[in-house]
């Protein structure tokens, strides 16, 4: 396994997330995350750790459509703005996928 | 090609309606979707239905069985309810993932069931080790 997707679309699983991320990168794994519905209010309420999955490599991204649900702004939060295409190409892109739902 | 299954398992309609979407959105890629319906999920209203027609109409398959599901990733939408237990019929295996309050559901023969517990308590290493070797379901 040299690619993990992680998809976050639940409320309160953000340290889950975050915790595979960081283990992951000290394996030198390449780590992608995609987060809709809850799972953006998820990030927005912790910046703390959207900043430290920047930090570690981690390329965050987040439905845009979801966001404008939720009435968080992406930008501020130093997270791309995707689609569902993204989430598509998450799971193309991985070996393993883990999701949060 | 991919084969991706979305578990719709949830009592919430607006949260069973995001789960047809990224059914449809998984399907971007080229990747073949299974959905399967946990019996009293909730109704998805009218998106979860175009989204339910779109992915019949280009031929994916929209009546999984939950617990049978063979696929490399699988998306468990799930609220936490009680679900099935009865022993399965051996199919691919898979590692069952279990958030803490949670209990696993229908194990088959060659599945592997890690308690994740609370995310200080959780060991990564050995979690990512069972995701390299089975596709993971979270519950």
């Amino acid at each position: 396994m040299n690619r993990l997707g992680l998809v976050l679309a639940s409320a309160d699983d953000l340290a889950l997330v975050a915790g595979l991320a960081r283990a992951a990168v000290a394996r030198r794994l390449a780590v992608r995350v995609f987060a809709m519905h809850a799972g953006v209010r998820a990030l927005a309420g912790d910046r703390a750790a959207v900043a430290a999955l920047g930090d570690d490599g981690v390329e965050v991204v987040a439905c845009a459509t979801s966001a404008d649900a939720a009435g968080v702004d992406l930008a501020a939060l130093g997270v791309a703005a995707g689609s569902q295409d993204d989430h598509a190409a998450l799971c193309a892109w991985a070996d393993r996928v883990v999701a949060f739902a | 090609m991919t084969t991706i299954a979305i578990v719709i398992d949830h009592r919430d309609p607006a949260t069973v309606a995001e789960a047809w979407r990224a059914a449809v959105g998984v399907s971007l890629r080229g990747a073949r979707v299974i959905v399967a319906v946990r019996p009293g999920s909730a109704d998805g209203g009218a998106g979860a239905a175009r989204a339910r027609a779109t992915l019949a109409l280009f031929g994916h398959a929209i009546d999984g069985d939950p617990d049978q599901l063979e696929a490399d990733v699988i998306e468990h939408w799930y609220d936490g309810a009680p679900t099935p237990t009865a022993a399965l019929a051996a199919r691919a295996p898979v590692v069952h993932l279990v958030r803490a309050g949670r209990a696993v559901g229908a194990v088959a023969p060659g599945d592997r069931v890690l308690q994740l517990g609370s995310p200080a308590d959780v060991d990564f290493d050995r979690v990512l080790d069972a995701v390299a070797a089975a596709p993971p379901r979270v519950w």
